[in-house]
C-alpha cells in the first residue's frame, strides 16, 4: 500500500511537471546600429525564459546579451552583501537602497567597489531626468555618481503627486445605515467615527453569534488610531528647526491610551497585536467586521471586493462597502507621499568604458518617445493590441515579462492609464477614483512628507540605533492590551532607551 | 490445545491510545490542512480557515508553482543533487571511516584534521571565494562536492565498523582477499541498513537545503528544487512592484506557499517507504558497542 501511494505520489509530481510553462515567442524584427556585440551580467528577479519579447528587442536593437544573475528582493543580506565582499558583482546591479542600507551603499562606493557613472552630457535625456529628479542627488558620494537612481514616477520628478493610495479606513456602509450613523458623503469626524465602532459593538448589524468586531487594520503599525493621532509617531521631525522623536510626543501617548482604551471596550480587534499578515483583512472580508484600516490602492481593494463577493453572495459591494473619510483628532485627513524613487542600479567597477556607454545609450533610448511607449506598453501583438481606431487593449502585462533588466532601471515603473480598466472591477475603480479626489481636493487632506535629509542620513548613531522603531512597535502592541494605564510602563520604556535617542538627536541637530 | 487468553483492552489502554491520536492529530492536522489550503479557492480558505474536506477544489496555486519553468529543472538539479550527492558521500563516507578504522599511518592527524572544521567552520566568505576560484560557481558541483562527507556520518561508520568481529576479516584474509574486496563483499553487505539510513538522511538534508543553491548559483535553470520554491514564494509576495505599478499578482499567496510545501515535500515522501524497512536497524547501528 505504501509503495502504490509512493508510486502514485511520483506520478502525480512528474504529471505536473509535464505541465509546467512554456515561454511565449513572438518575433522580433529590429536592426542594431551597433558591430560589436557585448555581453552584460546583470541581475533579474525573473528567469530569462520568462522575458518578454521586450528584452529580445532590446538585445537585438543595441546588438547585446545578457548572463542573467537570478535575484530576490529578499537577497540583500546573503548574496548582495557576499558578491560585493567577494568582488563578484555583476556587471549591472539593482538593489533596493534604502535608509537601513543606505550607509553600506556609501561604503561600497568609497572602496572603489561601484564603477562611477561618467559624465551624462552626450546624453541629453538622462541628464535632464538626473537633473529633474529630486532624489538623485543623495546618491551622489564626494561629488560623483554611482548609482542610477530611477524615480517613482517618470512624470512626477519633483514628488509633487501625494501617494493617493495611502492607508485609510473602508467600512460596510450598509451597517452604518443598519445602526443609524450613516453620514452622506461616508465623511466622518473622529467622534463619529468612534461612535460608529461602539454602534457595531453594541448592535451588532453583522447578526454573528460572536458578535461583530468594530474596528480592525492590517498588520501593526497599520492599524487605525496611531498614525492618526501622532502622523510621524515612528520618526524623527524637525519642529522650530530641531529634530525630535515622535515617540516622545505627547500625541503619542495620547494615541496610545486611545487605542488601550478601544481595546478595553472591545472596539478594537482582540487579536489585533498578534495578527499575521492579512488577518484582520480577512475577518472584513468574510462579513465579521464593520471597518478596516488597509490599503487603498487598487489592487488590494479589487481583491477585497473579490472574495467579498464570493462568500458573501448577497452583498451589493458597490453600494454596501465604501472608503471611509475620517478626520484624526487634529481635524485632518492624513494620507502620504511616496519615496520618490523606486531603485538604484549600480555598475561594476571591472566594467569596460565600452560597455558603460553601450547601457547608457540603452537608457537614453528609453526615454526616447519609441523607449517611453515600450516601457508604458511593452511590445505590439505581444503585450497589447492596437483596434482602427488607436486604441490599445492590453493583453499581458508589460511588467512582468521584463522587470529589472531595463526599463524600470531607467524611468521607473509607469502606471498605464487605460490599463486598470482591464483588470480591475468597476467598484474597485469607482472606489479608488472617488478616494484619489477627495484626498486631493478636501481641505482637510494632510500629507506626511518624505524628509530625504533625515532618509539619507549615515550617521553612525542613527544607523545604530535609528528611531528605536522595532521595539517601540513591540511595545505599543505589548502596551495596548496593557490592564491598567500604560502610560507609565511607556515613559518607563521610553527613558530606558531615551540615552540612545539622545545621542542620535545630538548627531542630528548638529 | 491451550486456549489463547484474550487480552483486555483496559482504561490504561484507552488513555495511551487517546493520547497517542491526539499527538498523531496534532502532527498529521497541520499538514493535511495545508495541503486543503492548496487546493481551495482564497475565499473558502479565508471562510474556513481550518478544514476537513476541500469545500471547492481550485488549482490555481499550483498552476502559479508549474508555471515557472524552473520548476522542473529545480527537480531534477535536486534529483541529481540527491541520487548524485547521495552516492558520493557514502562512497566517500565508507571509504574514509574505513580506512580511519585501518592501522593507516597519521591516522590521528587525519583524524584531527577531519575533525577541526567541525568545530571551527571557515564562514560564508571563504567557502565563496573557494567554491568560486575551484570554478564551481553556478554549476551542480557546487551543491555536492562541499556537502559529500560529514564527520559525524564518518564517527558512526567508524563506530559500525569497529564493532564487527574482527574474525572476519581476518578470516577473508586467509582466503587472500584484500581491503577492497573485504569492504566491498564482507563489510558494506553487512551494513545495508546504516548505508540505507544515512542515505537516507542524507537524501532528505540535500532534497531540503537551498541555501547552497541561493549562494552559489545564479542561473534560475540550475537552481535546486528548494531555491527555486523560495522564489516562487518571494515572487508570490512582492509588493514594492504592485503598489508601484497598480498591478497585482493575481494569485493567492498563502495557497501558493502551502502549494509549494506539498511540491517540496511530495518526492521525498514517496522515498521514505522503501528505505524504512532498514530505518530502526540503520539508526541505532554504531550506537551500542556489542
Amino acid at each position: 500500500m505504501k509503495k502504490i501511494l509512493s508510486v502514485v505520489l511520483a506520478a502525480s509530481m512528474l504529471c505536473g511537471l509535464c505541465s509546467c510553462g512554456k515561454k511565449q515567442t513572438t518575433a522580433v524584427d529590429v536592426e542594431s546600429e551597433f558591430d560589436k556585440k557585448l555581453t552584460f551580467s546583470i541581475t533579474s528577479i525573473v528567469a530569462e525564459d520568462q522575458f518578454g519579447p521586450e528584452v529580445d528587442y532590446i538585445k537585438k536593437k543595441f546588438n547585446i546579451d545578457f548572463d542573467i544573475y537570478n535575484i530576490t528582493e529578499a537577497d540583500w543580506g546573503e548574496k548582495v552583501r557576499i558578491w560585493m565582499a567577494t568582488g563578484n558583482m555583476p556587471d549591472i546591479m539593482q538593489a533596493s537602497i534604502n535608509n537601513k542600507n543606505f550607509a553600506e551603499y556609501m561604503q561600497w562606493a568609497q572602496q572603489g567597489l561601484l564603477r562611477e557613472i561618467p559624465d551624462l552630457s552626450n546624453y541629453p535625456k538622462l541628464q535632464a531626468l538626473v537633473d529633474g529628479h529630486d532624489c538623485d542627488d543623495y546618491f551622489m558620494v564626494d561629488g560623483k555618481r554611482y548609482a542610477w537612481v530611477s524615480p517613482n514616477n517618470y512624470y512626477d520628478l519633483k514628488g509633487e503627486l501625494p501617494q493617493t493610495g495611502g492607508y485609510s479606513f473602508i467600512y460596510r456602509r450598509d451597517w452604518a445605515k443598519k445602526v443609524g450613523l450613516y453620514k452622506e458623503g461616508d465623511v466622518y469626524t473622529w467622534k463619529e467615527f468612534e461612535e460608529m465602532a461602539r454602534a457595531f459593538k453594541e448592535q451588532n448589524p453583522s447578526g454573528n453569534s460572536a458578535g461583530t468586531i468594530p474596528l480592525l487594520g492590517d498588520i501593526f503599525p497599520h492599524f487605525a488610531g496611531i498614525m492618526q493621532y501622532s502622523p510621524y509617531w515612528e520618526q524623527y521631525k524637525k519642529i522650530d528647526g530641531e529634530y525630535v522623536w515622535c515617540m516622545d510626543l505627547p500625541e503619542t501617548t495620547e494615541a496610545l491610551k486611545w487605542a488601550n482604551n478601544m481595546y478595553k471596550e472591545g472596539i478594537l480587534w482582540q487579536d489585533q497585536n498578534v495578527a499575521k499578515s492579512k488577518d484582520a483583512t480577512n475577518k472584513f472580508v468574510s462579513g465579521e467586521a464593520g471597518i478596516l484600516f488597509t490599503l487603498v490602492a487598487d489592487y488590494n481593494i479589487d481583491s477585497i471586493f473579490k472574495n467579498m463577493k464570493s462568500i458573501l453572495t448577497d452583498i451589493n459591494i458597490g453600494e454596501d462597502v465604501a472608503e471611509m473619510y475620517v478626520t484624526a483628532p487634529d481635524g485632518k485627513m492624513w494620507g502620504q507621499f511616496s519615496i520618490n524613487y523606486l531603485y538604484a542600479t549600480m555598475f561594476s567597477p571591472k566594467m569596460t568604458e565600452e560597455k558603460m556607454e553601450r547601457i547608457l545609450s540603452i537608457f537614453e533610448w528609453y526615454l526616447s518617445d519609441e523607449g517611453i511607449e515600450m516601457a508604458k506598453y511593452g511590445m505590439k501583438d505581444y503585450n497589447y493590441t492596437v483596434d482602427e481606431a488607436g486604441n490599445k487593449t492590453i493583453i499581458k502585462d508589460s511588467l512582468r515579462g521584463c522587470p529589472f533588466v531595463t526599463k524600470a532601471m531607467v524611468s521607473g515603473v509607469k502606471k498605464e492609464d487605460n490599463k486598470s480598466e482591464q483588470i480591475y472591477s468597476k467598484e474597485t475603480l469607482d472606489l479608488c477614483d472617488r478616494f484619489e479626489e477627495k484626498m486631493l481636493t478636501s481641505d482637510t487632506s494632510s500629507f506626511r512628507k518624505y524628509d530625504y535629509e533625515l532618509y539619507f542620513f549615515t550617521g553612525e548613531k542613527y544607523m545604530q540605533y535609528g528611531s528605536y522603531y522595532y521595539d517601540g512597535c513591540e511595545t505599543i502592541k505589548r502596551l495596548i492590551t496593557a490592564p491598567g494605564d500604560p502610560t507609565a510602563e511607556w515613559e518607563a520604556w521610553k527613558n530606558s532607551v531615551r540615552p540612545k535617542i539622545n545621542e542620535v538627536l545630538a548627531e542630528l541637530n548638529n | 490445545m491451550r486456549k489463547k487468553k484474550l487480552k483486555r483492552f483496559t482504561f490504561t489502554d484507552f488513555c495511551i491510545y487517546a493520547i497517542v491520536a491526539i499527538l498523531g492529530f496534532t502532527v498529521f492536522y497541520p499538514l493535511y490542512n495545508s495541503v486543503l489550503i492548496s487546493i481551495v479557492p482564497q475565499y473558502e480558505a479565508i471562510k474556513h480557515p481550518f478544514m476537513l474536506y476541500p469545500p471547492k477544489l481550485d488549482f490555481s496555486a499550483y498552476k502559479f508553482a508549474f508555471e515557472s519553468t524552473s520548476v522542473a529543472s529545480g527537480v531534477f538539479v535536486s534529483g541529481m543533487k540527491v541520487i548524485l550527492g547521495g552516492a558520493l558521500s557514502m562512497v566517500l563516507t565508507l571509504l574514509t571511516s574505513y580506512a580511519l578504522t585501518r592501522p593507516l599511518p597519521g591516522r590521528r592527524l587525519i583524524y584531527a584534521f577531519l575533525l577541526i572544521p567541525t568545530y571551527f567552520s571557515g564562514g560564508i566568505i571563504p567557502n565563496y571565494l573557494l567554491i568560486d576560484q575551484l570554478g564551481l560557481m553556478n554549476t551542480i558541483w557546487a551543491l555536492i562536492l562541499p556537502s559529500s562527507v560529514s564527520f559525524g556520518t564518518v564517527v558512526i561508520f567508524m563506530r559500525y565498523f569497529n564493532s564487527l568481529p574482527e574474525e572476519l576479516e581476518e578470516s577473508a584474509r586467509l582466503d587472500g582477499a584484500n581491503d577492497i574486496l573485504i569492504l566491498f563483499k564482507i563489510l558494506i553487505p553487512l551494513m545495508k541498513p546504516i548505508i540505507a539510513t544515512y542515505f537516507l538522511y542524507g537524501a532528505v538534508a540535500n532534497w531540503n537545503s537551498w541555501f547552497d543553491g541561493l549562494l552559489y548559483i545564479r542561473t534560475a535553470s540550475k537552481m535546486p528544487i528548494q531555491t527555486v520554491l523560495r522564489n516562487i514564494i518571494q515572487e508570490s509576495t512582492i509588493s514594492t512592484m504592485e503598489s508601484t505599478s497598480g498591478e497585482e499578482i493575481a494569485v493567492y499567496t498563502e495557497g501558493v506557499k502551502m502549494a509549494c510545501l506539498v511540491i517540496g515535500m511530495a518526492p521525498i515522501m514517496a522515498f521514505y517507504p522503501f528505505l524504512q524497512k532498514y530505518f530502526v536497524t540503520g539508526i541505532t547501528a554504531g550506537a551500542v558497542k556489542g
